[in-house]
Formats: structure tokens, C-alpha cells, sequence
């Protein structure tokens, strides 16, 4: 097998490793399933378009900034429009909307066509008798050290701390004295920040259009069902897992590895509902 | 003179409007949008159906993806006519529906909704990529349906929407007629129950399976047969016809037409949706999912239960001076027979 | 010693008594905790049983495993003969056995009226189809049904709140609700989860009479209750649980001066 399926499966799994965090963070700690997850994918790759290639901005800088950004976005659609509503299930159904409203948006500004934004690591490596692309080299690289910082903050600051608190026993921090409510923005800007910077780094490797978005987070809600809907590790455990599955497994098996990874979902959702890092309920 | 807006009255009139249309306004536009409306309404009457049993199906397009796929074989290769297509559509959607309901209804809840949506991309994905059968992204060209001679008179479907037309909106009143008999009966009645506490209503001797699978099954019959009534209609089907948009889209017509209701509000929220976002997307580009998410989200905020909330204060305003039934009630022995929730 | 049977006499067939509600070396485990160790009765038909024992005592956990909701961990349930422990709770209610819960467990949104005709489910013999084409037979049915549900309303003292949401009641009658769907379904064994729990003196009264009548006509009844009084009122045996083990079965007055059982409850040495 050609040592470019390896970089392949690992840009994949990059990718779906940062939808995945960032979906089962909001999830797990702000109790929304936010199906507009993708969608923040797609304005991330967008804003890259704009700072990165439309302006010509560093592309680090791009980066960063896109995250910034959109992550304040999500920030502002959960205080205008999910914390407005009371019903859980209603809430549901306004990201589905959500998704409606960003894409219309996206097409209003931007227009249905697809844009490309140049390679911002043009060129290739030769290794050991294969080229492997620079591009998609930094994307695995960048996701690492997003996925790292990710956890030392949440493992090793105090703000991490108090979110995982919160994860875990919202009223008990609130007696601890956390601002559970603050912690949720930051929660929300982290989830949707991560999604941004996935689209932004994807986004001189494919194209840019109002719907890069879905297939993203189809995949960052399979990872999150196969490894456990609560669980940080199980997303990252999901996300390699899939992005193996479409890289390798697409290889050998073309088109049937899609139906693989849905197969494996719905077989885990019969056998083990809760995923693999998930706790059973009685 | 007062005329009582009862529901005999609405259902009249509404038919009398619905077959006067389309002959009093001559324009074509409209009455490809009205068409396009109804067969939204077959999806959303789908929808709702297994929604009254309590469950979510996030993967209706897949069903739509069969019975256009199975219209489209049986017409293109077989040379079926349309009268056999539908019905077969919306067999075969109906059979996959009852397997698959069979393995992942029992998980119920969450996890079932997320199979739903893991099951249509997966027939999306087989739509696409299983060309001898499906012809993949090219997709499957139909015939146009052989004219119908009644009497001296010839319905030609080739030289007027219309047949389409008064076709699909004879199938949404059959399904409509159908949903809105087992809502009144019983069988209402029971899918009600397993919904609003499924644990209770199986130790009063439910089977829960049941009447999940059935329901789950109606309504994928009549998304079948929708399905291959849009593809007869536009005289292709292709993978991008039936993805998950389409799946968000019927949820979201049933949430905005009303939640808790198995006829009148799909039917509602399908009409408003798709006529809003027909004439907006010509407007602009975007404008037609905007107009989507934007008019769900004026129902959460302001009409939590749909737009049948609306109807509820309309009927209210026509009733005029007719007092409500008061609390301390007439006993049930006066009223007998059926019960109405 | 088995006490006679209250009510009408046991079992069917004269020459080989086959226990109508046998229960067998029954043990629940949730994990590593043991809900209920070795448990085991035999009921003839139309006896009036009362479960007691302190919080905790696996009393829930019994008529949970009766009823279907939980499976044994081991042993068994017979009930007419057939084994019941691994059925699904509607498989359960359809051979007749019944259950109220320990919890308002209620159609939330349902009126009182609708939600004593959902608990006459049992009750109806036509078909789905009749139902659909509202076949003469069904519609009698269904006529029928409805005036049963307005007599066991009238029962439990429901008729002043009929078209009253379920979730609006106050708790007593949410809890003479409960009770009340579970007549409707007309069990030969009705297995009733602390019923009286935070009901008033008339309600209690009314309740118990309502219990009293059906136990007059035979029907087998598995009472869990804290209302000593009303219980010893009622039933003519009483099983005592402790820690999820049977340590007492007989006629109250044996019961109820037993050492282990006064222990159970209060805790005291064997001096007192």
C-alpha cells in the first residue's frame, strides 16, 4: 500500500478527530447536540478563504483568527438562539434549523460556486521513494498540536479543570464556586472553534462551498456514537477509526467502505448503544 | 349570517380550493410549486406517522431514495406504467422499512434516530456509487406516462402538469383520509400511548414493537410512493435527489406545521415550507434555506407547537360566542362511543 | 402452616394442585449488589397477599420481577404453570397480571377519562382493521369500553376531574389514577406498589374499598404497603422482606410478633 493512503488516513482521521472533540465537548458538557457543528466547518474554511487568500494574511494567522471567529459565532448562537429555547428536544431541532439559516447565509454572501484557496504549503517531500504532500503533512501536524493543547488545557489549567467539573457535576462546581454559564461559553467557542480550524486547515486541500460541511458532521456523530457519546477519548478513539476506515478501507474496497463505517454505527448502537467509552445506564 | 368554521366545513372548502386552483390560476410556476408542495406532504404525513409512535426517524430519505429508485427501474427497464410504479415504490420502501424497524426500533429513542440517519446515508451512499443498478450519479431517465383516454377525453400527461397535479394531490388525500382514521381510532389511540410512556403502556399489555413497526411501515409506504411520484413527475432520479437535507427538511415541515398531529400539521408545515422556500429561492440563491431554518425557529419562539397552534386560535375566533366545555365535565355515559382526545 | 385461602378457593384441579403464582429461589443481582436472595412464595387464586418490610428490602424489586420489568438473575416465576421470568411485561399483562407503580407513572398530557380507556386495552377483542373501517362490532366495543372507563372513574372518585390533564391532579388522585388504569385492565392478579402512599383518610378509604370489591370477586391481589392498618384490613398473609430476603410468611398475627420482623422494622435486640 502506497505510503500516501498512510498520510491519507491520517489527514482523515485528523479531521474527524477535531469535528468529533469538538461535537462531543458541546455535547457532553452543554448537553446540545449541535447538528450545526458541520456548518462551522464550512464558515471556518470560508473565513480562511477570506483572510488567507482574498487578503493574503499569514496562513497561521488566517488560521488562528478563523478559529477565533467562528468560535465566537457559536458562542453567539448559543446565548441568542439555544439558550433561548426550554425544551431539550426543541433545542435539537433549532441546530437543524441552524443549519438551514448558516448555509443560506454562507450562499447569500458567497454565492453557490465553489472557491479554492491556494496551497498554503505548495510542494512535496520526497521520503523514502514516495512524495508525500507538504500540505496534507502540516494538516496532521497541526491537528496533533491543536488535539495536545486541547488537552493539556483541559487536563492541566485550572479553567480545564472547572470544565471538566462542570462536565461532570454542574451543580456541585456551581457550589465550588465555578460559573458554570461561563464555562459553558467557553465550551461552545473551544467545540465550535475546533470545527472552524478543521475546515480552515482542510481548505487548501478541497474546495470551499456552502456544503463542505455535512459530510464532516456525519462523520464527527459516528465518531461520537462508536466511541462513546460523553467521552473525549472515544471521540478521538472514533475519529482515527474512520478516517482509517476512509482512507485504507477505501483503497482495498472503494465505495463499500463508506457503507463499512455506517454498518459498524449501526452495529454499535444495537450491541453497545453507549460506544465504547461510554457508561451503560441500568 | 354566521358561518360555522367546524371541520366539515374547512375539509370542504379546502378540497373545493384544491381542485379549483390550478384551472382558475393559469400559471404554470404555481402549479409546479403546488405539485411539489403535495409531494412534501406525502413525506411529512410519513414522517409524523412514526413520530405519533414516539420515535424519530432522521433517515426519511432513504425511503424516498427506494421508492424513486424502484419507480425508476420498474418504468425505464421494465416499461411498467406509472399505475404499477407507485404502488411497488411504495412496497418496497414499506418492506425495508418493517426490516429494518424490526432490528433498530427495539433500541428505541436517541439511538434509534441516529440509525435512521446512518441508514439513509448508507442507502445515499449505495444510490450513488452501485451503477449497474442505479446507473450512479447519472441517474435513471423515466418515460413520460401513457395518456389516459375517459370516454372522449384524453389526459395527457406529456402536455400539462395538471394530471400531475390532480394526481398527487389525490394521493395526499388518500394518505390523509387513512392517517386520519387511525389517529381517530383505536389504533390512534394506542400509538399515543406507547409514545407518551412507553414503559407504562406495556405493562398495560402494549407490544410496544408492534405498533412502532406498523406505524414505522405506513409511513415509509407513503414516502415511497412519494418518492416515485417526484421522480415520475421530473422524469429522472439520480443520488442527489433524496440526501439528508431531505430527511432535516420533513422534520422541520412537521415541526413548524405542528407536532402533534398526524394530518393537519405535516400537510401545513410541507405547504408553508416549500411554497416559502420555492419563491424565495428564486429571489435569491440561499434565500430558500434561510427561509427554512428561519421559520423554524419563528415556530420554536413563538408557536411551540406548531403552526397548529394558529389554527387552534383561528377556530376559536370562528366559533364566536359558543362557550368552551367547562371543567366539571358531562359525564362520559352522555357522550359514549368514541372518545375524542 | 398456610393459612386458607381469603376469597374464592384455590387452584384448578382438584386432584393435582398446580399453584396458580409460584415463585421460586428468586435472585436479583444489579452488579454486585444482591436486590433480592433466594425469594419464594406459592399463591392460590384469589389470596390476598401484603409485602412489607423496611425501605430497601426489595420490595419494588419483587413486583418488578413479577411484572416483567426487571429479568431474575436466577430462578423462576410460574404463574398458571408457565413460566413468566423471562416474558415482556405486555406478554405479562396479557396473561393477567397487573401492576400500579411506586411513582406517579402516568400519561402526563392524558385527560383522567382517556387514560383509564388507554388502561381497557387489554379489554378490547376487535382487530386493528375493525378499528380502521369502524366496523359495527368495534364501535359497540369501543361504546362499551368507554362506559367502563366512566364506571372505575367513578370507582376512585375521578368523575369531578374526568377532562383534567393527568399531570394536573393533585398527587392523590394522580396516585387513585394509577390504581385506577390498572382495574380498567381487569387483571386476575393485580399487583399494587404502595397505592395509599400520600393519600388523605377518605381517599385511603375509598381506595381500599375499591380494593375490598375486587378481592369479593376473586381477584388474586399482591399488596406492598406501609398503611399497617389497612393492610392487615385487607390481607390474610403477609410476607415480610429484609434485605432482599424473605424472612417472614404467615397469617399477620403470627407475623407481626416475630422477633426478626420487629427487628427489621425498629431495629431493637431480642430483649424487648
Amino acid at each position: 500500500m502506497p505510503a500516501g493512503i498512510w498520510l491519507d488516513a491520517l489527514v482523515l482521521s485528523a479531521i474527524y478527530v477535531l469535528m468529533a472533540s469538538g461535537l462531543v465537548l458541546v455535547f457532553s458538557i452543554m448537553g446540545i447536540f449541535n447538528f450545526a457543528h458541520g456548518q462551522f466547518y464550512m464558515m471556518g474554511a470560508y473565513a480562511v478563504y477570506c483572510l488567507f487568500e482574498k487578503a493574503g494574511c499569514n496562513f497561521f494567522v488566517s488560521l488562528l483568527v478563523a478559529a477565533l471567529a467562528i468560535g465566537i459565532v457559536g458562542v453567539l448562537v448559543e446565548r441568542l438562539v439555544y439558550r433561548t429555547i426550554s425544551q431539550p428536544m426543541q433545542v435539537v431541532v433549532a441546530s437543524i434549523a441552524m443549519i438551514g439559516v448558516f448555509e443560506g447565509v454562507v450562499t447569500l454572501i458567497f454565492g453557490p460556486s465553489p472557491k479554492s484557496v491556494a496551497s498554503a504549503f505548495p510542494g512535496s517531500l520526497a521520503l523514502g521513494g514516495t512524495e508525500l504532500s507538504l500540505e496534507r503533512a502540516f494538516t496532521v501536524i497541526a491537528a496533533v498540536f491543536f488535539m495536545a493543547g486541547l488537552y493539556v488545557f483541559l487536563n492541566r489549567t485550572r479553567l480545564g479543570l472547572f470544565i471538566r467539573a462542570a462536565a461532570q457535576e454542574p451543580t456541585a462546581a456551581t457550589l465550588f464556586g465555578i460559573h458554570v454559564a461561563r464555562v459553558g461559553v467557553l465550551v461552545m467557542g473551544i467545540g465550535c472553534g475546533l470545527a472552524a480550524l478543521a475546515g480552515g486547515i482542510m481548505a487548501p486541500i478541497f474546495y470551499v462551498d456552502p456544503w463542505i460541511g455535512n459530510t464532516p458532521l456525519i462523520m464527527a456523530l459516528l465518531a461520537i456514537v462508536i466511541g462513546g457519546m460523553g467521552s473525549l477519548g472515544g471521540a478521538v478513539l472514533g475519529g482515527v477509526l474512520l478516517g482509517a476506515i476512509g482512507s485504507i478501507g477505501a483503497y482495498y474496497v472503494g465505495f463499500w467502505s463508506q457503507l463499512m463505517a455506517f454498518t459498524v454505527v449501526i452495529a454499535v448502537l444495537l450491541v453497545r448503544p453507549q460506544g465504547v467509552f461510554g457508561l451503560s445506564e441500568q | 349570517m354566521k358561518i360555522p368554521l367546524n371541520k366539515g366545513v374547512t375539509t370542504g372548502l379546502g378540497i373545493v380550493l384544491v381542485i379549483l386552483i390550478p384551472l382558475v390560476v393559469r400559471d404554470r410556476f404555481l402549479v409546479a410549486t403546488l405539485i411539489e408542495s403535495g409531494i412534501w406532504c406525502l413525506f411529512a404525513i410519513g414522517f409524523a406517522a412514526v413520530f405519533r409512535v414516539g420515535q424519530i426517524s432522521m433517515g426519511q430519505a432513504a425511503f424516498m431514495s427506494i421508492g424513486g429508485y424502484t419507480a425508476g427501474l420498474m418504468s425505464a427497464d421494465l416499461g411498467l406504467s406509472i399505475w404499477l410504479t407507485l404502488p411497488a415504490a411504495g412496497v418496497a420502501a414499506g418492506l425495508v422499512a418493517c426490516l429494518l424497524g424490526l432490528v433498530v426500533l427495539r433500541i428505541g429513542g436517541l439511538y434509534f434516530a441516529i440509525a435512521t440517519l446512518a441508514f439513509g446515508e448508507i442507502i445515499t451512499i449505495i444510490s450513488r456509487n452501485w451503477s449497474a443498478v442505479t446507473q450512479g450519479p447519472t441517474g435513471i431517465a423515466l418515460p413520460v406516462p401513457d395518456d389516459i383516454s375517459v370516454g372522449g377525453l384524453v389526459i395527457s400527461f406529456s402536455r400539462s402538469a395538471l394530471p400531475f397535479y390532480y394526481l398527487t394531490a389525490a394521493l395526499v388525500a388518500v394518505a390523509a383520509v387513512i392517517f386520519w382514521r387511525i389517529d381517530r381510532s383505536r389504533q390512534g389511540r394506542i400509538t399515543r400511548s406507547v409514545a407518551e410512556n412507553d414503559i407504562l403502556s406495556e405493562h398495560l399489555g402494549m407490544h410496544l414493537m408492534k405498533y412502532r413497526v406498523i406505524m414505522f411501515t405506513l409511513g415509509a409506504f407513503f414516502t415511497g410512493v412519494g418518492g416515485a411520484l417526484y421522480v415520475h413527475y421530473l422524469y429522472w432520479e439520480g443520488p442527489p435527489l433524496f440526501t439528508g437535507a431531505q430527511s432535516f427538511a420533513v422534520m422541520m415541515m412537521c415541526v413548524v406545521g405542528g407536532i402533534n398531529s398526524s394530518v393537519v400539521g405535516p400537510v401545513l408545515g410541507a405547504i408553508l415550507l416549500t411554497v416559502s422556500g420555492t419563491y424565495m429561492g428564486i429571489l435569491f440563491e440561499g434565500l430558500r434555506p434561510l427561509s427554512y431554518g428561519l421559520l423554524v425557529l419563528a415556530v420554536i419562539w413563538l408557536l411551540p407547537n406548531g403552526m397548529m397552534d394558529m389554527k387552534s386560535l383561528l377556530t376559536r375566533l370562528g366559533r364566536g360566542n359558543r362557550s368552551e366545555v367547562p371543567l366539571e365535565t358531562r359525564s362520559c355515559r352522555e357522550r359514549g362511543g368514541e372518545m375524542r382526545e | 402452616m398456610r393459612p386458607e385461602a381469603a376469597g374464592r378457593g384455590a387452584g384448578k384441579c382438584e386432584s393435582k394442585h398446580m399453584p396458580f403464582l409460584q415463585v421460586r429461589g428468586l435472585i436479583k443481582d444489579f452488579g454486585s449488589l444482591r436486590a433480592l436472595h433466594q425469594v419464594g412464595i406459592e399463591l392460590d387464586q384469589g389470596e390476598v397477599l401484603g409485602i412489607v418490610g423496611p425501605n430497601g428490602s426489595g420490595k419494588t424489586t419483587f413486583l418488578n420481577l413479577l411484572s416483567g420489568y426487571y429479568r431474575p438473575s436466577q430462578g423462576e416465576i410460574l404463574f398458571r404453570g408457565k413460566a413468566i421470568s423471562r416474558m415482556r411485561s405486555d406478554q405479562i399483562a396479557t396473561m393477567g397480571i397487573v401492576r400500579t407503580f411506586q411513582s406517579n407513572v402516568l400519561y402526563g398530557d392524558a385527560t383522567v377519562v382517556e387514560s383509564v380507556l388507554r388502561g381497557c386495552y387489554l379489554m378490547a377483542k376487535t382487530g386493528l382493521l375493525q378499528a380502521f373501517f369502524n366496523t359495527r362490532t368495534y364501535s359497540a366495543e369501543e361504546k362499551g369500553l368507554a362506559q367502563r372507563a366512566a364506571e372505575i372513574a367513578a370507582l376512585f372518585d375521578l368523575e369531578d376531574v374526568m377532562e383534567v390533564p393527568a399531570s394536573l391532579l393533585p398527587h392523590g388522585k394522580q396516585r387513585a389514577l394509577g390504581i385506577a388504569m390498572a382495574f380498567a385492565a381487569q387483571p386476575t392478579v393485580l399487583l399494587l406498589d404502595e397505592p395509599l402512599a400520600g393519600m388523605d383518610f377518605a381517599q385511603t378509604q375509598l381506595v381500599a374499598q375499591a380494593i375490598q370489591r375486587v378481592i369479593a370477586e376473586g381477584m388474586t391481589v399482591l399488596l406492598v404497603e406501609h398503611n399497617i392498618p389497612t393492610l392487615l384490613s385487607l390481607c390474610r398473609r403477609i410476607m415480610v422482606l429484609d434485605s432482599g430476603r424473605k424472612i417472614a410468611d404467615g397469617e399477620p398475627s403470627d407475623v407481626i410478633n416475630r422477633r426478626e420482623v420487629v427487628e427489621a422494622y425498629l431495629g431493637m435486640d431480642d430483649d424487648v
